[in-house]
């Protein structure tokens, strides 16, 4: 059986960063063919600084600013990011399986990974297991969105919307006929009630919403807790996309370091 | 009970580890909610019976929604999709963005009420592991999902993976691309975008070619596809891009050997089912440019007289949709059993989706009499598919062409005096093919109508004469290749072909051996255009794509020629080996251009398969 140091549930982007540390004795698996999907599928443009404090952080925002998705002042248009997490994945040879899932059992102290996909079915042994959802769960602190891009051609049409805590929010996004709508779900909702919620509210929204049509829905849950001083704004994990790539490039450092097992 | 399970891509069977007697029981599990699992699920949902839905996504319809494909491209209409498709419309006009097609959301949320307001039970992020057999009987499926082993039984299940993951799981006879080299089409990336107040999607290229059930080169795919620049500009600063798919876009895989099995050869001799399930309906909307290395019956349609763009109806037989050999499984999909010519054109979105139906409801009346699906009567069946529309009485072969914008019914010729005067237009393909399907008394006139003093008529005489197998054609294809007859007719509205590369290739239909050294030297100057200056068009756009084509329909023409006359083989062989290390096929080999892929990948299989 194949012994990793790290498998990573998820090409998450704290997982491609933990994995561009140790990428010969790291394994991801993605159960989809995208990467980055808790910040781009989910529609998480995220909050705070983005100024990078390591090298691969630095590389990763100087890709973002020269494509022009992340401007001074604006949020990153979060849509268009995929493409460079792939950049980064094939540049650091980051070995992804994706379309595999993957099921984890503890034995003899050791993590026996289970992988599933169309080729198959395999078992490595992994000293470290990285799963950002979980992670994310785990936090009460952050609570569960359904996030979708909405447009609006007449932007004179537009009313503001006020943002609360524990409600919708209505967030700014890169484009100004554009806005990110992040919709609160109960935790224990799946994808069906999900978007029955959403598409429900939709059908009956409030005319502050009217001019607004919806560009495109999330096809990853968000995970995000309430900031700001009425908890009108919501933040994920580590901030931002460079705070979890960062944030992963630190454990993957730490794990690099240990004593081999 | 044994559990069939897949391991390091190796089949193997071990006892199933649980209490059989404990599973879940259904009627009908459907593996895949995609394009055509939706429908089978739905239908046979509707009929009363347990359904349960396994699909690996978060969502269900496929290619439409998770694929980000929002139009339809051809396909006959009919059937419960167009009911959900009104609904879509519908929902759309209340708040959602204007796409080019169907909006993707709408039609997600759409069709997954439908499932779940029929009592189709869905297992999203589900991933099936194994089949449940007893012989060659399925009894049920195993499943991951969320982290959990799972398994139920049915008395039917449905292979709706589109890449035939369960059948050929339990060992089911699968075909796959081409007979020269195994190619199947070309996969895309989508990525939709909001262009001038519309979701637009179809600015996407053909990406490259993989074997979607090798886990690496599934991988490989997603990258290598998402950091094209053409996904990833170097300026997204006035771009509204919406994602990347979530499902490439995948046009052929592995395909069942069924107990009917629709092929064009048959098709091009008017063998065609009379107890069809749905009809199919496009142009053979083949997207690989590598058309020397299809078949001839494909190749006399798409290269000799230029026919990419005309549009055909196809019936297809329930048989085409159950397995050789097994009970209690059956395919809906482009994983049905059609033969790789006629894939490109049994494959559209719509028909895709009449294909679940029609599946769905056939296996709700084997369930319903406690019979095999094999014995499901007919005209009960189409009873059921004429009353939503899957099937129409109107429903029939044909073919279809556009003219002004506007399609229309066209036919066959059968008279001499209108396919003399198809050959004289512009748009001779219907009467060179109509020629080649009556032979006879109208060959005699083909032979005549060499000499004819139009060059349309003459030369067009030839081609039709090609693909009768007639060498009193040689001359003149001769003269055609030698030339490089730069004369493109506008028989179809794209992809039309130049009329000296349609030339060498029927000299080597033909096995001409007096023309090895014409085509020897197409082989050393393939970009050669005899100062004719090529008007270059959607099919050959640049010089070294020109090059390609008349490279490697000399190549395969010599290789033909060769076949038939083992005297030449050193000779022939000699100049193979020659022009496959010659600077421009290297050039070839080493061309990146993402948007000529396969360009790159044809030369290597040249290099693999023609020794």
């Amino acid at each position: 059986m194949k012994q990793y140091k790290a498998v990573i549930y998820g090409a998450s982007v704290k997982g491609i960063g933990i994995a561009m540390q140790l990428p010969e004795q790291t394994l991801v698996v993605e159960k989809t063919s995208l990467a980055a999907r808790e910040f781009v599928s989910a529609l998480v443009p995220g909050e705070g600084s983005w100024e990078a404090k390591t090298e691969p952080g630095k590389g990763l925002e100087a890709r973002y600013r020269q494509k022009g998705i992340l401007t001074e002042g604006k949020p990153i248009q979060i849509a268009a990011a995929a493409p460079v997490m792939f950049e980064t994945i094939r540049d650091a040879q980051i070995r992804v399986l994706f379309g595999t899932d993957l099921k984890v059992c503890r034995a003899d102290g050791k993590n026996i990974v289970t992988c599933y996909n169309d080729s198959g079915i395999f078992q490595v042994c992994a000293e470290h297991i990285y799963d950002w959802e979980q992670e994310a769960a785990e936090k009460p602190e952050y609570g569960k969105y359904i996030n979708a891009l909405l447009y609006c051609d007449d932007p004179s049409r537009i009313i503001e919307w006020e943002n609360r805590r524990g409600g919708i929010r209505v967030l700014e996004y890169a484009h100004p006929d554009m806005k990110l709508f992040c919709y609160p779900l109960d935790r224990e909702d799946d994808w069906i009630a999900a978007r029955e919620k959403l598409h429900s509210f939709w059908k009956n929204r409030p005319g502050r919403l009217a001019p607004w049509k919806i560009a495109s829905v999330a096809s990853a849950f968000a995970w995000l807790k309430e900031t700001g001083e009425k908890g009108e704004l919501l933040q994920p994990l580590y901030g931002n996309l460079l705070g979890a790539f960062e944030s992963g490039v630190e454990l993957g450092k730490q794990w690099k370091e240990e004593v081999k097992i | 009970m044994l559990l069939r399970i897949k391991s390091q891509n190796r089949q193997e069977n071990i006892s199933f580890p649980g209490a059989v007697c404990e599973l879940p029981v259904y009627d009908l599990i459907v593996a895949g909610l995609g394009t055509a699992g939706v429908y089978a699920a739905l239908t046979a949902a509707r009929y009363g019976l347990r359904v349960l839905g396994i699909e690996k996504l978060n969502c269900c319809g496929g290619t439409g929604t998770a694929g980000d494909v929002h139009g339809y491209y051809f396909g006959t209409p009919g059937g419960i999709y167009e009911e959900l498709d009104d609904k879509v419309r519908e929902m759309e006009e209340a708040g959602y963005m204007p796409v080019v097609g169907l909006n993707p959301e709408a039609k997600k949320f759409i069709c997954e009420q439908a499932l779940v307001e029929s009592g189709v039970e869905i297992h999203y992020e589900s991933r099936v592991t194994g089949v449940l057999m007893e012989e060659n009987t399925i009894r049920g499926l195993c499943w991951v999902e969320n982290g959990e082993e799972k398994a139920a039984l049915a008395k039917i299940t449905l292979d709706c993976t589109g890449e035939s993951g369960i059948c050929e799981m339990i060992g089911c006879r699968m075909e796959r691309g081409r007979a020269f080299d195994g190619q199947i089409q070309p996969y895309s990336v989508v990525q939709p975008e909001i262009i001038n107040g519309l979701v637009e999607f179809y600015h996407y290229l053909d990406c490259g070619y993989m074997d979607a059930l090798d886990a690496g080169e599934y991988a490989k795919a997603c990258v290598n596809g998402a950091c094209l620049p053409h996904y990833n500009p170097e300026d997204y600063s006035t771009r509204r891009i919406l994602g990347i798919s979530m499902l490439l876009g995948l046009r052929e895989g592995r395909r069942i050997m069924g107990e009917e099995t629709v092929e064009l050869s048959d098709y091009f001799k008017d063998r065609v089912t009379d107890h069809p399930v749905f009809y199919a309906y496009s142009n053979l909307d083949n997207h690989g440019r590598d058309l020397a290395f299809e078949s001839e019956g494909l190749q006399d349609w798409m290269v000799a007289a230029s026919l990419w763009g005309i549009n055909i109806s196809v019936p297809v037989p329930l048989g085409s949709c159950i397995p050789q050999g097994y009970e209690g499984i059956l395919a809906a999909g482009r994983n049905i059993s059609i033969g790789h010519d006629i894939a490109s054109c049994v494959r559209q979105r719509r028909d895709m989706q009449k294909c679940g139906e029609a599946v769905g409801c056939a296996a709700a009346l084997a369930i319903q009499k406690g019979i095999s699906v094999r014995e499901v009567p007919y005209e009960e069946l189409r009873e059921r598919l004429l009353a939503t529309g899957c099937l129409r009485e109107t429903d029939a072969v044909g073919i279809w062409d556009i003219e002004d914008g506007k399609w229309y019914r066209s036919a066959w010729l059968d008279r001499a005096e209108d396919i003399y005067q198809g050959l004289k237009s512009h748009k001779p393909g219907i009467a060179i093919w109509s020629a080649g399907r009556i032979g006879g008394f109208v060959e005699q006139q083909l032979e005549e109508w060499l000499s004819d003093s139009d060059q349309n008529v003459a030369r067009n005489s030839a081609l039709a004469l090609g693909i009768l197998g007639n060498r009193k054609a040689l001359p003149i294809l001769r003269c055609m290749a030698e030339e490089r007859d730069p004369y493109v007719p506008c028989t179809s509205r794209k992809y039309n072909q130049p009329r000296g590369l349609s030339a060498v290739y029927l000299l080597g239909r033909l096995k001409d051996s007096e023309a090895v050294g014409i085509l020897e030297r197409i082989l050393e100057t393939p970009e050669d255009d005899r100062g004719q200056e090529y008007r270059y068009d959607q099919f050959i756009r640049t010089k070294k794509e020109y090059g390609f084509q008349f490279f490697t329909h000399a190549a395969m023409a010599l290789s033909r020629i060769r076949a038939a006359y083992p005297e030449l083989e050193e000779e022939i062989t000699g100049k193979l080996k020659e022009a496959m290390k010659s600077p421009f096929f290297e050039s070839l080999l080493g061309d990146t251009a993402e948007d000529a892929i396969y360009i790159r990948v044809a030369a290597g299989n040249m290099r693999k398969f023609l020794k």
